[in-house]
């Protein structure tokens, strides 16, 4: 359905995303995680129209969005990172207003803007004017907005941004259940907005799409890893050369005086031969635990280390 | 362009919410109110003066004493205000990244323009036209040529039209509507009074620069003086503006 092909955009010399392809299929909620500045928003722009790419194409239902900007457009609901309102109008004229930019009219637009404002959570909002609303409520305007027109294509730019922890869990829901008949997109740089609501995610990282997968294909690619904390008693009489040529340990640092972390790959054979290792040497085991990489460790990994084919 | 009409009332909305609209239309026929009474004590001197005096009395006539200075008054203090209509037009909506949402709909950018322009110009010509209770209050008096007024209507609001698109193409080039207004006066000076007060070196250049001057075609209308170069001067004016507006909003993409 959405098809980006090594999409590239420099400002100047600063290269904001650099080469990006994937694909989205129909029904899919795709989420794009990267911190701070990796591309994010810009990558949405171009998939929007709103900023040309420098390089690469972005095609829609096999559209080239920028030699068909109006068929592409209409099937587009686009919440920007800041909630595009109109502070000297009242949500319904924005909404209203929003309507007939897409070509809605009369009675259409009120049966849709009474179902949106629902969804939402602005009914009783909709004779305030934007200027005068709260962050949280600017921004289910701006999601209101996004979905006036009904479309079957949702980009959300950090939908959730701003709002109480109780309105991100009925977003997070609304999100999931539009995605149900409708293409998601949404961005984040927080981890559990993503793995709450997304089947997909790419992560993206200064510029570079660093991987996309599904959240379990990733966490067994990079989850093999595991690390284990020793902790022994007498840590002079460690042999740490001897214990890192044990097959399976990858590295060994020294926490504190008593406490090492090794990194493993592999089974609970290797476990074993550690423990047997350090007993051998007589520094007196005291404790040994296993740790597995949480999502948050494999996001960390992936934007500080390598692409993840 | 069937989202033109929804577009136009989104910009004539926000001039009736504003107090800009109202402030531009009040200082305006304020003004105008009052030049109008003292140009119709003056005319009244005058007429005590010339009678019995036996002078040629041929040009002298409310239409040509009274009303011509004020078409003219009418479109000068509309350079002043000029930019205050038009300002907020475009760069407003950089400002607020309300233009994220215009170009991600399925709005072409010639329908913002036009959209943005006909709305300002539809809130100068109701202005310009409350001032036809001048003419008409003439005649109730004494008599006015009316086709010199309507001349002279339709060279303020064509020159009018002209200012306005240099107002929008200001606004389109900057999110700042201080900038916006600065270069909107800059420009429209500099195209009012270039081959008049601001003269060529020699008298040819002089006429050259006075055939580019927004001030000597309205001239030739406000005097009652119809002619089609001036109208077809003006078109062509607002139509290169607006036409430089559509690339500056255009190129402001692929930065
Ligand atoms: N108009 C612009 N001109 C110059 N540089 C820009 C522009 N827009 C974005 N950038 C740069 O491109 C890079 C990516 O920015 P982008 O806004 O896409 O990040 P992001 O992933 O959305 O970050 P955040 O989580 O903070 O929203 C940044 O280094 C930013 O400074
Ligand atoms: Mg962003």
């Amino acid at each position: 359905m959405i098809s980006v092909q090594n999409l590239t955009k420099t400002f100047g010399d600063r290269v904001a995303v650099n080469n990006v392809s994937f694909d989205v299929q129909k029904g899919e909620i795709l989420g794009f995680l990267g911190p701070n500045g990796a591309g994010k928003t810009t990558t949405m722009r171009m998939l929007t129209g709103f900023i040309p790419p420098t390089e690469g194409c972005v095609t829609i239902d096999n559209l080239d969005i920028f030699e068909h900007p109006f068929e592409v457009k209409k099937k587009i609901g686009y919440l920007p990172e800041q909630p595009p309102l109109y502070f000297d109008m009242t949500v319904r004229e924005c909404l209203g207003f929003v309507a007939e930019i897409h070509g809605m009219r009369g009675g259409m637009i009120d049966s849709s803007m009474d179902h949106v404002a629902e969804l939402c959570g602005i009914s009783h909002m909709l004779n305030r004017l934007t200027g005068n609303l709260s962050k949280g409520y600017r921004q289910r305007v701006g999601l209101a907005q996004a979905l006036i027109h009904d479309p079957a294509i949702l980009i959300l730019d950090e939908p959730t941004a701003g709002l109480d922890p109780r309105q991100i869990i009925d977003i997070r829901n609304l999100i999931k259940d539009l995605g149900r008949e409708r293409t998601v997109i949404l961005s984040s740089h927080i981890l559990p907005e993503v793995t709450n609501t997304c089947e997909r995610i790419a992560v993206i990282n200064n510029g570079n799409l660093m991987a996309v997968d599904t959240i379990e294909l990733l966490s067994d690619k990079l989850g093999s890893e595991k690390t284990i904390v020793l902790n022994v008693k007498r840590p002079e009489h460690l042999d740490t050369v001897r214990l890192s040529s044990v097959s399976g340990v990858d590295d060994i640092k020294k926490h504190n005086d008593n406490e090492f972390v090794l990194t493993v790959s592999g089974g609970d054979d290797v476990l074993e031969k550690i423990s047997a290792s350090v007993v051998e040497s007589g520094a007196g085991l005291t404790g040994i635990r296993v740790k597995r990489m949480t999502l948050e460790d494999i996001f960390l990994k992936i934007i500080t280390g390598e692409k993840v084919q | 362009m069937r989202h033109l009409i929804p577009f136009i009332k989104k910009e004539l909305r926000a001039y009736f919410y504003s107090p800009i609209a109202y402030i531009v239309a009040g200082v305006f026929l304020g003004l105008i109110g009052y030049f109008f009474y003292s140009s119709v004590q003056g005319f009244s001197m005058q007429a005590i003066q010339l009678a019995g005096s036996g002078q040629e009395t041929s040009g002298f006539n409310p239409t040509n004493i009274i009303m011509k200075g004020l078409f003219r008054s009418m479109g000068t203090v509309f350079i002043l205000l000029t930019p205050l209509i038009t300002m907020r037009l475009i760069a407003e909506e950089k400002r607020s990244r309300t233009m994220e949402l215009l170009m991600t709909s399925p709005l072409s950018i010639t329908t913002i323009i036009a959209g943005k322009y006909i709305a300002a110009v539809i809130i100068y010509v109701i202005i310009i036209l409350s001032t036809l209770y001048i003419p008409v209050v003439v005649e109730y008096y004494s008599s006015v040529s009316w086709p010199h007024v309507f001349a002279a209507y339709f060279g303020l609001i064509l020159t009018g039209m002209a200012m306005i698109s240099i107002g929008v193409f200001c606004s389109s080039v900057t999110d700042k509507q201080v900038i916006a207004s600065v270069l909107t006066i800059g420009i429209l000076v500099l195209f009012w009074f270039v081959g008049g007060v601001i003269g060529g070196y020699t008298e040819h250049m002089s006429n050259i620069m006075k055939d580019l001057s927004l001030f000597s075609h309205f001239e030739n209308l406000y005097s009652g003086l119809f002619d089609t170069r001036d109208a077809i001067y003006l078109i062509s004016f607002t139509t290169v503006a607006l036409f430089l507006s559509h690339r500056s909003l255009e190129s402001g993409r692929w930065k």
